[in-house]
């Protein structure tokens, strides 16, 4: 059995990224702690890294989706006004965001499980529970859409400014 | 939740963008499907496209940082409000009720006069036994 202590040091950032992007930063940290208890007391599978990454992965996401989904029984969120960002830059930021929760849900987990996390389509497929063909699928939706709500002349322009 | 509509596109430029997008992923590529697809111009943009959608996702960060609406907060204060008032209001209606429909009690049978003399003096003795050491009682140590 690989080490689990081991396993989400070398994968805490990621999880930590992919869920901020689903349920905010102060949220993330506590179920970023949470994916560590339940890799600890599971016990990583005999696996390689990648298996190991996409199990850790799936773990994230089965916490994220019950995470979400019991913050909808308990209300509405409101955003705070602390996130300080050049003015184009916050505009690409909420663009995206709202671009983000036009998709599906399982689209937008495929997305940032690969844009965030790093997670290539086999690690994908296993995190997600999907074939390597549907997270290609999927993944190609997703870039679309985004694409088609953000427009390609936005994006290119915002991402530059900020290089 | 809005869905957004994407225009149809050909079949072949959508399997080319797949491939173009499996080598940005670090996916295994074909190398001549790769060169047949970049051929093609909308191919090209998707793949430009593709890049500045990943940075721009790597410049945002997190969510904001989120609160939920003080609402628990809320219903708990009005909850302690609201269980105060019942709990009054069944006392008020408790009282009420046995006030209303309180029997009086019944006169006593016979009743009992005492008379409260704030001159009274301890009554005469009717015997008196006197009681001597050594013949009715005798002193020992030790308690015994």
């Amino acid at each position: 059995m690989a080490d689990a202590n081991l396993l989400f040091t070398a994968h805490k950032d990621g999880v930590f990224r992919y869920l901020c992007r689903i349920v905010g930063s102060d949220d993330a940290s506590e179920l970023t702690q949470e994916v560590f208890l339940r890799v600890t007391r599971s016990g990583a599978p005999d696996t390689d890294e990648g298996g190991g990454r996409a199990w850790v992965f799936r773990i994230a996401r089965n916490l994220a989706l019950n995470h979400v989904r019991d913050d909808r029984r308990r209300g509405e969120r409101v955003a705070l006004s602390d996130h300080v960002a050049a003015p184009a830059t916050q505009a690409l930021q909420t663009a995206l965001r709202e671009a983000l929760d036009r998709l599906s849900a399982l689209d937008r987990d495929v997305f940032l499980m690969r844009e965030v996390g790093g997670l290539n389509y086999l690690e994908i497929s296993f995190a997600c529970q999907l074939t390597p063909d549907a997270v290609r699928s999927r993944l190609h939706r997703a870039r679309q859409q985004l694409r088609a709500t953000l427009g390609g002349d936005q994006l290119r322009n915002h991402s530059g400014e900020q290089r | 939740m809005t869905r957004i509509e994407i225009p149809p596109h050909d079949p072949l430029v959508e399997q080319s963008c797949q491939i173009v997008a499996a080598l940005a992923d670090g996916e295994p590529v074909d190398p001549k499907a790769l060169g047949e697809a970049l051929n093609e111009p909308a191919v090209r943009e998707y793949l430009v496209d593709l890049i500045a959608l990943r940075q721009a996702v790597g410049l945002v960060g997190a969510l904001p940082t989120t609160r939920r609406r003080e609402r628990r907060a809320l219903w708990s204060a009005a909850g302690w409000v609201s269980a105060a008032a019942a709990i009054l209001v069944s006392l008020m209606t408790g009282y009420v009720a046995g006030h209303q429909t309180a029997q009086p009690l019944p006169a006593p049978a016979m009743e009992t006069v005492i008379t409260i003399d704030n001159t009274s003096v301890a009554p005469r003795p009717t015997r008196i036994i006197s009681l001597r050491p050594g013949v009715n009682w005798t002193e020992t140590t030790g308690g015994k």
